[in-house]
């Protein structure tokens, strides 16, 4: 347990640097990118004492390292800054966009793992046989369908022609919960399916590899049942690298949304990152950064203890 | 009487059977789709207005502040403000004014002012009266906040209750537009608490905003303060941001929203949706707010395109017909100077350009290129394949372009800065008064374009003298003048180069829909205080 308590410990501090790195860059390199947030802001009708007093008002004529440093400052008092094109406090945007978000993204990560790692493990136990083959086929063509036109159809589909779910759209929980999970049903589900196809096919090797390994030889010689042999042996083991990809696309999950949130309407952390880019809102950009940045690192720590508990070595 | 068998017997009812469920088919999806439409077919009104009811509108442009106007910019915003707020006068049909939250105006040369006779017994959301203390709180508030629309207002003067007189810096005709439209009056008691505006209104407006989230969504409800008797019929007005326009036609042809908004630019899903033959097309007729796009030159910097020649040679080599037939599937209006056809401002009188290579040849060699010269094309995405058949039209009369693709924030910077190269994609609203919108442009101190563009004295003298013009008859004979003096295809400045297409919007409804006048005053503006449902 101190072992495990050390290596978390180490692993905090190492991403905090990281967190830190990740702000410096996105900040400065940001700043070399073409174009004006005032301008973008005020549009085609602005005169220059408009764009002039605006570009005073949110600090953009401070030299950039004052401004980085201004926004640093800022986060350990507990404010991220102005958004300009969204004229508000960054966290009250960000963070109830990253509860949308995730309340998308873990059922999906959710329902994605449960049932890709279900079906690898029946794949690979019947290797050879037709329900590997029937699944093997859904797999690849999960892992080779865009997300986009996945989407697309299921709003045709169950939306347009069926009436069965709305085909876009979002209600918040507090607001009415039948009304939210019917309109996240088929956003959920789309994204499982990328999730399901890729856990499935990692699964179903990672099982075969362990299948073939002299301890599952040796417990079966000395007659431990079948279950038990893949519960304790094969499972358990084939579990390790499953795991590490959990972490990393979890993480990539949340900041890779934009595509399924224009999509369906869904007013997520993608489609504010994507419009803080579009129009050079330099600021909520480095902030929307940093808060990925920081949930990758939460993911990539819970991989590390996780990986600590299955597998005692690596402490 | 010829005796059946019973193999006969049963494949007869099996063919009868399968009919009855075909047509059993047939007619649940036609049900589906008169009940999607909300009963297409029971389209005219029989009745009075019905109260009640949400009006869901689904909308591509969102808005960053709907509570404290003075932030709100740009004509997208029109459709949120004049729910929750009002202006002082706006525009019927055909373009003229008409009175809102002012009965009466006079607008003084000698003085030069603007006197306004303000509409008795208003009140804001909050119980506040409207009057021309309340004017005069606003119209401090926006120059506060840097508001071209009243930078030329020197003072206002409160007369009584119901005047108030504004002094004007200078003669300038547009500042009554400016003044009176584009200025949405809160309560001066949100004025003085700013930070209540955030998410939240408090205008004279039929409705007020209940719930907000920027980007997403936005809904108003019925504001029981409003000042015009019995109205407004609605219970709620829900708006949601949907920027993907297929995802937006879907939802709304699956019933989900009543009212969509649809631009130029998405010519296959308006053709879809006309095709379908059971929505109401719904587009500005009178030019107030619309929109063209065009392609401008650098006329600043030296080179070719410092030659007026050179500048209508362009014009010339350009197909717009052929355009239009390929990347807006002959769906947009074209128009070749800054207005609408048809607009009080809209010159029919000058040369206008046609296709013409051979001409635009010529005019190249007159400059002195005669083996034509390279130049680029700064376009963003949404334009590159336009742009680039426009380029191969140029390349053929030796203006041999290179496509240089850019993003939408690169494009603002250089029409900002004014330091594109060759030539570049240009955004102007062509309302009537050209001394407002064009001047945004033409003005040596315009904020866009104006760097990248030379300022030659006659149009300069012309943009004052409409500016200083108050009688309109006069006026419009100078904005034609102007007109000429830019877009004539033999004498023209060319300044701004060649107007492509009217890019603008339209409304797609359900008939059931009754007179929310969406578009009709202003291009990007609704009225939906005597709006209703027909359900």
């Amino acid at each position: 347990m101190p072992n495990l308590l050390k290596m978390i410990g180490k692993r905090i501090v190492q991403s905090c640097i990281t967190i830190l790195l990740v702000t410096l860059f996105v900040f400065f390199l940001i700043q070399l990118v073409p174009g004006n947030p005032v301008a973008n802001y005020l549009g085609a009708s602005a005169t220059p004492e408009q764009i002039e007093y605006y570009t005073h008002l949110y600090g953009y004529d401070r030299p950039v390292i004052v401004q980085y440093l201004s926004w640093i400052g800022g986060l350990f008092r507990g404010t991220m800054g102005q958004s300009i094109s969204y004229q508000s406090e960054i966290a009250d945007i960000l963070l109830p966009r990253l509860m949308v978000t995730l309340s998308m993204v873990v059922p999906a990560f959710i329902i994605g793992t449960v049932t890709g790692v279900l079906l690898g493990i029946v794949s690979a136990l019947n290797r050879g046989k037709w329900l590997d083959s029937v699944i093997s086929f859904f797999a690849n063509i999960g892992v080779s369908m865009p997300m986009f036109w996945l989407g697309m159809m299921g709003m045709l589909v169950l939306g347009l022609r069926l009436h069965w779910l709305p085909t876009s759209g979002y209600v918040p929980m507090e607001r009415d919960f039948g009304q939210w999970l019917s309109h996240m049903i088929m956003p959920i589900l789309v994204m499982s399916l990328g999730v399901n196809a890729g856990f499935l096919r990692l699964t179903r090797s990672s099982m075969l590899e362990v299948i073939r390994q002299d301890y599952v030889t040796t417990a079966r010689a000395k007659g431990v049942p079948k279950n038990a042999i893949i519960m304790k042996h094969q499972l358990r083991n084939s579990l390790i690298p499953i795991v590490t990809v959990m972490g990393s696309r979890l993480g990539t999950m949340v900041g890779s949304t934009v595509l399924i949130e224009n999509l369906f309407v869904i007013p997520g952390l993608g489609s504010v990152m994507m419009n803080g880019i579009s129009s050079r809102d330099f600021m909520l950009v480095a902030n929307g950064v940093l808060v990925i940045s920081i949930f990758v690192a939460l993911c990539n720590l819970m991989v590390d203890i996780l990986y600590g508990i299955i597998d005692p070595r690596t402490r | 009487m010829k005796k059946i068998s019973r193999r006969n017997f049963l494949k007869a009812a099996g063919l009868a059977m399968a009919a009855v469920g075909l047509t059993a088919c047939g007619s649940s999806s036609s049900s589906s789709t008169a009940a999607s439409a909300g009963g297409a077919a029971s389209a005219a009104p029989t009745s009075g207005p019905k109260m009640g009811g949400t009006l869901r509108f689904a909308y591509g442009s969102p808005i960053a502040t709907p509570g404290y106007t003075p932030r709100a910019s740009g004509n997208a915003a029109v459709f949120y403000l004049n729910l929750a707020y009002d202006n002082l006068f706006t525009y019927d049909v055909d373009g003229n004014r008409v009175p809102r939250l002012a009965t009466e105006w006079v607008f003084d040369e000698a003085e030069p002012s603007i006197t306004w006779t303000l509409r008795e017994g208003v009140q804001f959301a909050d119980g506040e009266p409207f009057n021309a203390e309340a004017v005069k709180a606003n119209i401090e508030e926006y120059q506060a906040n840097n508001r071209t629309e009243v930078a030329n207002i020197a003072s206002c003067e409160v007369i009584d209750d119901t005047h108030i007189k504004m002094v004007l810096a200078q003669v300038n005709s547009s500042t009554l537009e400016s003044v009176g439209f584009f200025v949405y009056y809160m309560s001066p008691k949100a004025i003085a608490n700013p930070s209540s505006l955030d998410a939240g209104t408090c205008g004279t407006g039929p409705f007020q905003l209940s719930e907000f989230e920027n980007n997403a969504y936005a809904i108003y409800t019925r504001n029981d303060n409003y000042w015009e008797e019995g109205k407004p019929y609605l219970d709620s007005v829900e708006i949601t941001v949907i920027s993907e326009p297929t995802t937006m036609s879907t939802a709304f042809q699956a019933g989900e929203y009543d009212i969509i908004s649809v631009g130029d630019m998405s010519p296959m899903i308006k053709q879809e949706l006309t095709g379908a033959g059971i929505y109401i097309e719904e587009r500005n007729t009178n030019g107030v707010g619309i929109e063209t796009v065009g392609l401008i030159p650098n006329s600043a910097i030296d080179s070719p395109w410092a030659d007026a020649r050179v500048r209508r040679a362009m014009c010339y080599a350009i197909d717009m017909d052929a355009i239009n037939a390929a990347f807006m599937m002959g769906t947009a209006q074209l128009t070749d100077q800054w207005a609408v056809p048809g607009a009080v401002t809209y010159n029919d009188e000058l040369t206008h350009f046609t296709y013409n290579p051979e001409r635009a040849k010529e005019l190249l060699a007159e400059a002195g290129y005669a083996d034509g010269f390279d130049t680029k094309i700064n376009a963003i995405s949404s334009l590159s394949d336009m742009m680039t058949a426009i380029g191969n039209m140029l390349t053929e009369v030796g203006i041999r372009c290179q496509i240089n693709q850019v993003d939408a924030a690169t494009q603002n910077q250089l029409m900002l800065e004014g330091t594109w190269e060759g030539l570049m994609p240009h955004y102007a609203t062509v309302s009537p008064d050209l001394g407002l919108y064009m001047g945004r442009h033409l003005d040596a101190n315009g904020a866009y374009y104006a760097p990248g563009i030379q300022h030659p004295e006659k149009e300069m003298e012309l943009l004052e003298a409409i500016r200083g013009c108050v009688d309109e008859t006069e006026k419009h004979e100078l904005e034609k003048e102007l007109q000429a003096a830019i877009y004539d295809a033999e004498t023209g400045s060319c300044l701004f180069g060649r107007p492509l297409f009217i890019n603008s919007a339209s409304s797609f409804k359900y008939d059931y829909v009754i007179d929310d006048f969406s578009r009709m005053s202003f291009s990007a503006s609704w009225d939906l205080s005597g709006c209703w449902l027909n359900l």
